[in-house]
C-alpha cells in the first residue's frame, strides 16, 4: 500500500474514532445540560410553592390545579426530606394512546408549623427532543470536520510528499550507461534535500565506478589481444620454415592452440563482464523460432559428424524480446555444449513451444554437482580444452533477461536437458 | 600490390609486414594516425590495413577520411575490439572488411585477397591453381573445364588453400576460417580432418592431382609446385 493510502487510512480509521467518542460525549453532554436546566425550573417552582404556602392561607392552595400541578398535599408531622427527582412516563394528556417523558420532584417541606408535600412535575419531551436535535446537529457538523481535516491533511501530504516521489521516479528511471547524472528534485523540506543530496553523491559514485570498471575490462581485454596476436603470428612465422622437424611441428601446434584458447576465454570473460554490467541495453523481439531453426542448421554437420540424430519441433513464429547478439550468444553455447559434450551416436532433441526451449542429449552423467554446473571455470576434467564459461554465459545471459534455465538428468534415459522457460 | 599497414604494436607491424612481403606485397608501415594520414595523402595504395586505437588518433577517422577522399584503396580495419556495435561502426564507416585479433596470419592474407578481388577486378576475377579453376563470385570450381560439385564449406576450404598456396595452414587457422565462432565446438581438428578428406577425394575423382598435402603434426599445404 502506497504511502498516502497507508496515511490515508490511518487519518479516516482516527478521525472515524473521534467522531464516535465525541458524538457519544456530546449526546451525554447535551442530555445532562438539559437535565440540569429542567431541574432548576422545577426548584423554582417548589421555592414559588414554598413562598405562598408562606404569604397566602394554606387552603387556598390545597386546591389544586386543574392538571393537578404544582401537587400539595398536607401530610402529618414526618421528616423532612431534600427534594427527589425522578423519571417517569405518564399517559399524555393530549395524546390519550401514547406515554410521554416527565421529570418530577419531590419535597416535604414545613411552613408555619404544617408540614406538606409539594410534587412538581414538568414534561420533558421538548427538552428531549431539543437534545436530540442539537445532539445530531453536532454530530454532522463534526463528521463534516473530521472528513474536512482528513482531506486537507492528505492533500497536504500529497504535496509534501511529491519531491519524494520525484526522486523515486528518477531512481526507477536511472541507468549506468546513460550520458548524464539523473536530476534529484530541490524541495524546501530539508530531509528531502539531504536524500537528494546523498542520492546524487551516490548516483555519481557508482557511475564513475562502473566506467571506470568497464574501462579497465575492455582495456585489459584488448590489451591483451595484439600480444596474443604477435605470438600468434610469431608461431604462424615459425612454422613455414621448412627446417622444422615433425615434433617440432607438434609444439608449435600446441602452442597456437593454446594461444586460440586463451583468447577465446579472454573474449568469453569480457562477454560475461559486459553481460553483468548490463551493457547490452538494446532489446527487440526476435523472432527465436527462425533462430534456433538457423543454429541448428549450422551445427547440424557437427552433430552429423559425431553421428548423432537431431529431433526438432520448434513452433514456429515464437518471439522473445533479446538483444540479438546476445540471443546469439545463447544459443551459440547450448548448441556448442552439446556438439562438445554429447554422447557419440546420441540423441539430440531441440524443443520450443511458445514459452519453453527445451534442448536436450543423451551423454554421461556431470562428474560433479548440478549445482555447481553454471558456475564459472567449473569444466568436466575431461575436458580439460573447455574455458568453463560457456553455460556460465548462458546463465548470466538468462538472468539478464529473468529467463528460467534450469537443467536435469535423466539417469533412466541418459538425457541431460536444458529448459529454459519465460513468462 | 601496394599496401600501407598502419598499427602501433611495432612487433606485430614487423611479423605482418614480413608475411605479407614474404607473400608479394610491397609494404608501407605507419605507426601513428599522423604518419598514416600523411602516407595515405601522398601515395595510392591498393589496400589499407588499419589498427583502430592508435596512440594519436582513432583509426576510424583514417577510415572516413579514405571514404571523403574517394580512395581506390581497399580498407580491412584491424582490431582488439570484437564487439558487433564496433564492427558495425567499422563497416558504416566504410571499410570493406573487419578482421579481430589476435588473427591467423592466413587468415588475413585470405581476407585481404577477397578485397582486393572485389576492388581490382570487381568481383570478375578468377583464380588458377594447376589445374584448377575458381570463381570467387560464383563459388565455381572446375578442373579442365570440368565443373565440380562441392559443398560450400568444401568451397570455402578450397579457396583458403588456393590463397595460402605454398604455406603450412595449421588446423587451427583453418577451422577458425572456416567455422568461425562454432570452431571450438568440439573435436573441431577431427571435424577438419573428415572435410580435407572429402574435397581431396572429390577431386581426385574429378581428374585433379592431389595439391593437398598432409604434414603431421602441423596441418596442411596446399601446392601446385611439389608435384
Amino acid at each position: 500500500m502506497s504511502l498516502l493510502g497507508q496515511t490515508a487510512r490511518y487519518l479516516l480509521l482516527s478521525a472515524f474514532v473521534v467522531a464516535l467518542i465525541g458524538s457519544v460525549g456530546f449526546y451525554i453532554l447535551i442530555h445532562r445540560t438539559i437535565q440540569r436546566e429542567v431541574d432548576e425550573i422545577l426548584m423554582n417552582q417548589v421555592e414559588q410553592v414554598k413562598q405562598q404556602l408562606r404569604e397566602l392561607t394554606p387552603d387556598a392552595l390545597l386546591r389544586a390545579d386543574w392538571d393537578d400541578n404544582p401537587h400539595v398535599e398536607r401530610i402529618s408531622p414526618t421528616q423532612l426530606s431534600g427534594p427527589i427527582f425522578s423519571d417517569l412516563m405518564l399517559p399524555n394528556p393530549l395524546d390519550s394512546t401514547g406515554l410521554s417523558p416527565v421529570r418530577q420532584v419531590k419535597t416535604i417541606v414545613t411552613e408555619r408549623g404544617k408540614t406538606y408535600q409539594i410534587r412538581v412535575r414538568q414534561a420533558y419531551y421538548e427538552f428531549n427532543e431539543l437534545a436530540r436535535i442539537i445532539s445530531v446537529g453536532v454530530i454532522w457538523s463534526f463528521l463534516l470536520l473530521m472528513g474536512l481535516s482528513v482531506l486537507i491533511g492528505l492533500g497536504l501530504s500529497r504535496r509534501l510528499w511529491r519531491p519524494f516521489y520525484t526522486t523515486i521516479h528518477q531512481l526507477g528511471q536511472f541507468q549506468l550507461e546513460q550520458a548524464t547524472n539523473p536530476l534529484f528534485p530541490d524541495s524546501r523540506i530539508r530531509e528531502f534535500d539531504l536524500l537528494s543530496q546523498s542520492l546524487q553523491t551516490l548516483t555519481q559514485n557508482v557511475r564513475k565506478q562502473f566506467f571506470l570498471q568497464k574501462q579497465f575490462t575492455e582495456n585489459a581485454s584488448h590489451e591483451l589481444q595484439t600480444p596474443l596476436a604477435i605470438a600468434l603470428t610469431e608461431l604462424d612465422t615459425l612454422m613455414q620454415s621448412d627446417n622444422l622437424r615433425e615434433a617440432e611441428h607438434v609444439h608449435l601446434q600446441r602452442a597456437t592452440d593454446a594461444l586460440s584458447r586463451l583468447s577465446q576465454l579472454n573474449r568469453s570473460l569480457l562477454l560475461l563482464t559486459q553481460v553483468e554490467n548490463d551493457q547490452f541495453a538494446t532489446r527487440q523481439p526476435l523472432n527465436i523460432s527462425e533462430l534456433i531453426a538457423q543454429y541448428t542448421d549450422e551445427y547440424m554437420p557437427f552433430f552429423e559428424h559425431k553421428g548423432m540424430t537431431v529431433e526438432r519441433a520448434i513452433r514456429p513464429n515464437v518471439e522473445l524480446a533479446m538483444n540479438p547478439q546476445l540471443a546469439g550468444v545463447l544459443l551459440n553455447n547450448l548448441f556448442k555444449n552439446i556438439v562438445r559434450h554429447g554422447a557419440p551416436n546420441g540423441l539430440v532433441r531441440i524443443e520450443l513451444s511458445d514459452h519453453v526451449i527445451r534442448i536436450r542429449n543423451t551423454g554421461e552423467p556431470l562428474p560433479f554437482a548440478d549445482s555447481q554446473l553454471f558456475n564459472r571455470f567449473v569444466k568436466n576434467p575431461a575436458r580439460p580444452d573447455s574455458t568453463g564459461l560457456g553455460l556460465a554465459l548462458i546463465k548470466q545471459i538468462c538472468d539478464r533477461y529473468k529467463l528460467a534455465i534450469q537443467y536435469t538428468y535423466d539417469s533412466s534415459k541418459a538425457f541431460h536437458c536444458f529448459q529454459i522457460d519465460w513468462k | 600490390m601496394k599496401i600501407l599497414l598502419v598499427e602501433d604494436e611495432p612487433a606485430l607491424l614487423r611479423s605482418v609486414q614480413h608475411y605479407l612481403e614474404s607473400e608479394g606485397y610491397t609494404v608501407t608501415t605507419a605507426l601513428t594516425y599522423r604518419q598514416a594520414a600523411t602516407k595515405a595523402n601522398d601515395y595510392d595504395y591498393d589496400c589499407v590495413l588499419i589498427d583502430l586505437m592508435l596512440p594519436d588518433g582513432n583509426g576510424l577517422d583514417l577510415v572516413r577520411e579514405l571514404k571523403q577522399h574517394q580512395s581506390a584503396a581497399g580498407i580491412i580495419v584491424l582490431t582488439a575490439k570484437d564487439a558487433l556495435a564496433d564492427k558495425l561502426t567499422g563497416l558504416d564507416a566504410g571499410a570493406d572488411d573487419y578482421i579481430t585479433k589476435p588473427f591467423h596470419l592466413p587468415e588475413l592474407n585470405a581476407r585481404l585477397r577477397s578485397v582486393l578481388r572485389r576492388r581490382l577486378f570487381g568481383g570478375q576475377a578468377c583464380i588458377r591453381a594447376g589445374d584448377l579453376t575458381l570463381w570467387p563470385e560464383q563459388q565455381r570450381v572446375s578442373i579442365q573445364n570440368v565443373d565440380v560439385k562441392l559443398t560450400s564449406k568444401e568451397y570455402e576450404l578450397l579457396l583458403f588453400f588456393v590463397t595460402n598456396t605454398d604455406r603450412i595452414l595449421s588446423k587451427s587457422a583453418i577451422a577458425e576460417h572456416i567455422w568461425g565462432d562454432a570452431m571450438d565446438a568440439a573435436d573441431s581438428h577431427e571435424f577438419l580432418y573428415t572435410h580435407v578428406k572429402n574435397l581431396r577425394r572429390k577431386l581426385i575423382a574429378a581428374g585433379c592431382p592431389d595439391y593437398v598435402q598432409t604434414r603431421y603434426g602441423a596441418g596442411y599445404v596446399f601446392s601446385i609446385r611439389l608435384l
